[in-house]
């Protein structure tokens, strides 16, 4: 009892931390100073840069509890890399929207094929396949073990994405906070930024963490419901008849 | 909790079940692998002046990207002219059209059109912004011009 209480009060902390940060961050994105030639277009760099970095951490995070999963076949582990990846993508969808509008308004497109695009479209297509599967098998421990496989696999797809940029020649341009040099970046916008990607990993603990509980009743749920057989995904739709429904 | 992982299947061992794991892994990666190294030569999206003036590019139509070097513009009535570097070769390059509204002297430029032989005939022109971000007072951290092949 004392323990569950203890982690409550700590994910309350997370909780308040986040709304705070993210609240800092956003007041610094925007009385730091413009960028010489984009001006106040470099803005987009806070929320971009944020949240890609969460959604590469959200990523990790379903890798290690999908290889913690195989070790230990411990469902809380499955629920870790099932929630984290959830959280993954719809950080991802943030970066590529953002980053669509500041490609417009710098660049002059929306969107190119180079190489930093084509593979951040590929690594969200597989994560968004990693969702999929995980929706099409109903057997919980059949759902893990392969969902598992991807989960750790998908994993690959951040190096290749990150190191995009100097594998091949690319419109996008290369890293500025992670890259080997020391920052290329003005001081005052480089606090801004790593405050809004410290905000963002908070987020990430806190929007997970949510998932996993939410997760944990639903397995509950549908084991009193059920048994542990779960359902096929679309069961509940049914096939259109021919004269009407009965 | 431990119910939601089922019962151990009869016989299965820790060694079998690592290797369900490890089989369906290394193909996925192995393919994965594959489509990368067949994609590679594709996903260059841009040629640098260099590849031009060695003239390995065999397409008609392509992409060139590199710096607008300083002091190189000039208004035309079509659009625009200037010389592009990556720094160890330059072309000039005529543009149609009306330039991107970040274009200007110093800064990365992607360009579409074809080579004749002595300048780049461009109709496309894409912005590259480098990595670097600078406020309005100067303030420089270690300001490279982008290399076309770095």
């Amino acid at each position: 009892m004392n323990q569950s209480q203890a982690t409550v009060r700590v994910f309350r902390g997370v909780d308040v931390l986040t709304v705070a940060l993210l609240l800092v961050g956003i007041v610094l994105s925007f009385t730091s100073p413009p960028d010489r030639i984009q001006g106040d277009l470099t803005r987009m760099i806070y929320l971009h840069v944020g949240s890609v970095v969460a959604a590469y951490v959200a990523f990790a995070l379903t890798a290690l509890g999908s290889l913690l999963y195989v070790i230990t076949r411990r469902a809380s582990f499955d629920r870790l890399a099932a929630a984290s990846a959830e959280v993954g993508v719809i950080l991802f969808g943030v970066v590529i929207v953002v980053g669509m509008i500041w490609g417009q308004t710098t660049w002059g497109s929306f969107w190119v094929w180079d190489a930093r695009l084509t593979m951040s479209a590929v690594m969200f297509f597989v994560y968004l396949g990693y969702l999929a599967l995980r929706r099409a098998i109903p057997n919980p421990e059949t759902r893990a073990n392969r969902s598992a496989v991807l989960g750790v696999v998908a994993l690959a797809m951040i190096p290749i994405t990150h190191f995009s940029v100097v594998w091949w020649n690319s419109l996008h341009q290369g890293a500025t906070i992670l890259s080997p040099a020391s920052p290329k970046i003005e001081g005052e916008m480089a606090f801004a930024l790593l405050t809004v990607m410290l905000a963002m990993q908070f987020l990430l603990v806190s929007l997970v963490r949510r998932r996993m509980q939410i997760a944990k009743l639903e397995d509950a749920a549908l084991e009193v419901a059920v048994g542990s057989d779960g359902f096929v995904a679309g069961d509940a739709v049914q096939i259109p008849q021919m004269g009407g429904a009965s | 909790m431990a119910a939601k992982t089922g019962e151990e299947p009869k016989g299965e061992t820790t060694v079998k079940r690592y290797v369900r794991f490890l089989i369906p892994a290394v193909a996925i990666l192995g393919v994965l692998l594959a489509v990368l190294l067949t994609l590679s030569d594709s996903l260059v999206y841009f040629y640098t002046p260099t590849d031009i003036v060695s003239g390995q590019i065999e397409q008609e139509r392509f992409r060139i990207g590199g710096e607008v070097l300083e002091g190189s513009v000039s208004t035309t009535d079509a659009g625009v002219e200037f010389t592009v570097t990556d720094g160890r070769e330059s072309v000039g390059v005529v543009h149609t059209g009306a330039p991107q509204g970040l274009f200007q002297e110093g800064i990365g430029v992607v360009l579409e059109g074809s080579w004749d032989g002595s300048v780049f005939r461009s109709d496309t022109m894409l912005v590259k912004h480098d990595e670097t971000y600078v406020a309005d007072d100067g303030e420089v951290y270690d300001y490279e011009p982008v290399n076309g092949d770095q």
